[in-house]
């Protein structure tokens, strides 16, 4: 992840807040809320996108082609689509009910380019357990922004991940990461 | 004692389950199948210049596929010929050569070996460089665009092996402007065998209404298969709906007529859609004739024996990697055709990755499926008994206009017998020619009754 723009670090009180939004957010998606997650902590603006990149030489500027696959390029409606999935009654692959736990760290928050907007990095590792044999891991960094609303409230504005795992071992990513 | 003559049985639509387990039968499918057929490679978009590359399995034999300095495409094994390391780690890329990581070995992209560090030093000048270049693979060639190899010297030619499955695939992949893959493919494990989800995109389309209820129900609201959701009903009778073919080489697809359009969430994209097949539907029946513009207009489930997927719709193309009898590597693209606009095929790709790539809602619903598909034979009495693909039984044809062996019903399993009629021939023949003694007689088994 590069920081091309001036670093100007938050305040310890907006530190804090920004600790409590992305533990919250873990908490609700991990205990099967993305409901509440999507509508209390999700602008309506989102662009939620998670990509890979081609293994390519680094001194190869010539090959062809795109050199990322989006694996998500949601935006609010597409999160929704995701979210009532489960809400169906009729996803199977979520019944027995998946477990997630998550564990979010190495946050670091600084003023965003708009007031009001913040630029927050954090490292996440994910455990999914599911179907009576199969645990999965993932590890991965995010860079998020985050907007304060009309109501004062944070929320979700842009997430991007740059997936490190080339070749997915934990089968799909069929979880908000 | 293994019994391959038995494990298929296309007259009464029944399989062994041991085709999903058996490590000698896995074995002999890498020797019998996947060392002699043609498998899918790579497209002509992804490497259009001189010196691109991409690398890739056949079967699980590493290759290199490279662009040459007179346009040809030719492909090697990736794997050094002094020690066996590999001479390419990168997935894509364009270069001048292809250095060994060990000891610095270089192969021109023509496969030659052309460097040996301190050759005079250490090989007194003894070393003969021009028997050991990269091992080619034998035959390289492309239909509609797509790229595929055969390591086999003897095999028929791309067009033959495609024989009557390509008058289908050229309503979508032969569309008026040409069409490309969008890269590079997403790579997820499943722990399924190969042909679990061949047989699945080959014509499972009982499947969609019940593996797929809650996606239906969400993502499908404006397309014909919406009223597919919960399989309680069909909006019209299956032979109404659409067909299935299998062709001589066991390449078969479902189609469900005028389904292509639709399939997206928002109101614009599927009007965009709608708009681009309006348009290019009379230069397809000017092309290829009135029933292959209704094919173009139509939604597709396919697979390209052995281990080649699509879909027609959601525009997905697929590839399954064996690695073992219970796992396997999927390579996801997206295919669009070359002369829609950037706004139409970024739309295209991004409801793609979002139905069947790595995080793809439709996609992880399948997987589950896959997976106890094959897991369940593990078990010794389990895999003792047969799977039934019976459905349709009785209703195949011939068709005046239409080749190989249809039938008239979308929901059906036709396509699914003639997999695996293929299937048990490839691992059962010796020679090409015998294969080609069939030739002439292989619709009988699915026609008579």
């Amino acid at each position: 992840m590069t920081t091309q723009h001036q670093e100007i670090v938050v305040s310890r009180e907006m530190r804090d807040e920004i600790e409590r939004f992305l533990f919250r957010e873990a908490r609700l998606i991990d205990t099967e809320q993305e409901r509440e997650w999507l509508e209390t902590m999700v602008d309506p603006e989102i662009k939620y996108q998670v990509f890979s990149r081609q293994l390519r030489y680094r001194k190869d500027t010539r090959g062809s082609g795109d050199k990322e696959v989006y694996f998500f390029d949601d935006n609010y409606a597409d999160l929704a689509h995701r979210v009532g999935l489960r809400e169906t009654g009729t996803q199977w692959v979520a019944d027995p009910p998946n477990r997630l736990r998550r564990i979010v760290g190495n946050i670091e928050g600084f003023e965003g380019e708009l007031a009001g907007e913040y630029r927050v990095y954090s490292n996440c590792m994910v455990t999914r357990n599911r179907m009576v044999y199969e645990q999965m891991s993932y590890a991965y960094g995010r860079e998020d922004i985050l907007r304060r609303g009309a109501d004062g409230k944070l929320r979700l504005l842009a997430r991007v991940i740059d997936f490190e795992e080339r070749f997915v071992r934990g089968k799909n990513l069929l979880f908000i990461l | 004692m293994l019994d391959i003559k038995n494990l298929i049985n296309t007259k009464d639509g029944v399989q062994s389950r041991r085709i999903f387990h058996d490590q000698a039968i896995y074995d002999l499918e890498m020797e019998q199948i996947f060392a002699r057929c043609w498998l899918f490679l790579t497209h002509e978009s992804l490497i259009p210049n001189t010196g691109d590359y991409i690398t890739t399995k056949m079967g699980q034999d590493n290759v290199i596929v490279v662009r040459q300095q007179d346009g040809k495409v030719r492909a090697f094994v990736n794997s050094c010929s002094h020690r066996g390391a590999r001479v390419c780690a990168a997935e894509a890329g364009n270069t001048r050569s292809f250095v060994c990581s060990y000891h610095g070995w270089a192969y021109g992209i023509d496969g030659t070996l052309q460097g040996v560090p301190l050759e005079k030093e250490v090989y007194n000048n003894q070393l003969d460089k021009s028997t050991h270049g990269l091992v080619e693979v034998a035959l390289v060639d492309s239909f509609c665009g797509f790229i595929y190899g055969c390591f086999d010297p003897a095999a028929p030619s791309l067009r033959e092996f495609m024989g009557e499955a390509a008058w289908y695939l050229e309503a979508w992949m032969g569309a008026p402007g040409g069409t490309e893959l969008i890269g590079p493919p997403s790579r997820s494990i499943l722990n399924c065998n190969w042909k679990t989800p061949g047989e699945n995109f080959i014509g499972d389309m009982y499947h969609v209404g019940w593996t797929h209820a809650s996606s239906t129900q969400v993502l499908f609201s404006q397309s014909p298969l919406m009223a597919l959701q919960g399989n309680a009903s069909l909006p019209a009778p299956a032979e109404v709906m659409g067909m299935h073919y299998t062709s001589r080489s066991g390449h078969g697809a479902a189609i469900t007529y005028g389904g292509r359009g639709g399939l997206y969430t928002t109101a614009h994209e599927n009007e965009m859609l709608a708009q681009w097949l309006a348009e290019q539907m009379p230069k397809v029946a000017e092309r290829l004739g009135a029933v292959r513009a209704k094919l173009y207009n139509s939604a597709w489930d396919g697979t390209i024996f052995p281990n080649n997927s699509f879909l027609v719709g959601p525009n997905t193309f697929k590839v399954w990697l064996p690695r073992g009898p219970g796992s396997i590597e999927a390579l996801t693209w997206t295919w669009v055709e070359k002369d829609m606009s950037a706004e139409l095929k970024r739309i295209i790709a991004r409801n793609m990755n979002q139905t069947f790539g790595t995080a793809g809602m439709l996609e992880s619903e399948d997987a589950d499926n896959m997976e106890s598909m094959t897991q369940s034979n593990d078990g010794l009495v389990t895999r003792r008994g047969t799977l039934n693909a019976q459905m349709g039984m009785g209703k195949e044809r011939e068709d005046a206009e239409m080749p190989g062996v249809v039938s008239d019903a979308m929901i059906n399993e036709l396509s699914h017998r003639g997999f695996y009629r293929y299937y048990q021939e490839m691992l059962v023949a010796e020679s090409w020619d015998e294969l080609r003694a069939n030739s002439s007689r292989w619709k009988t088994v699915h026609l008579e009754r």
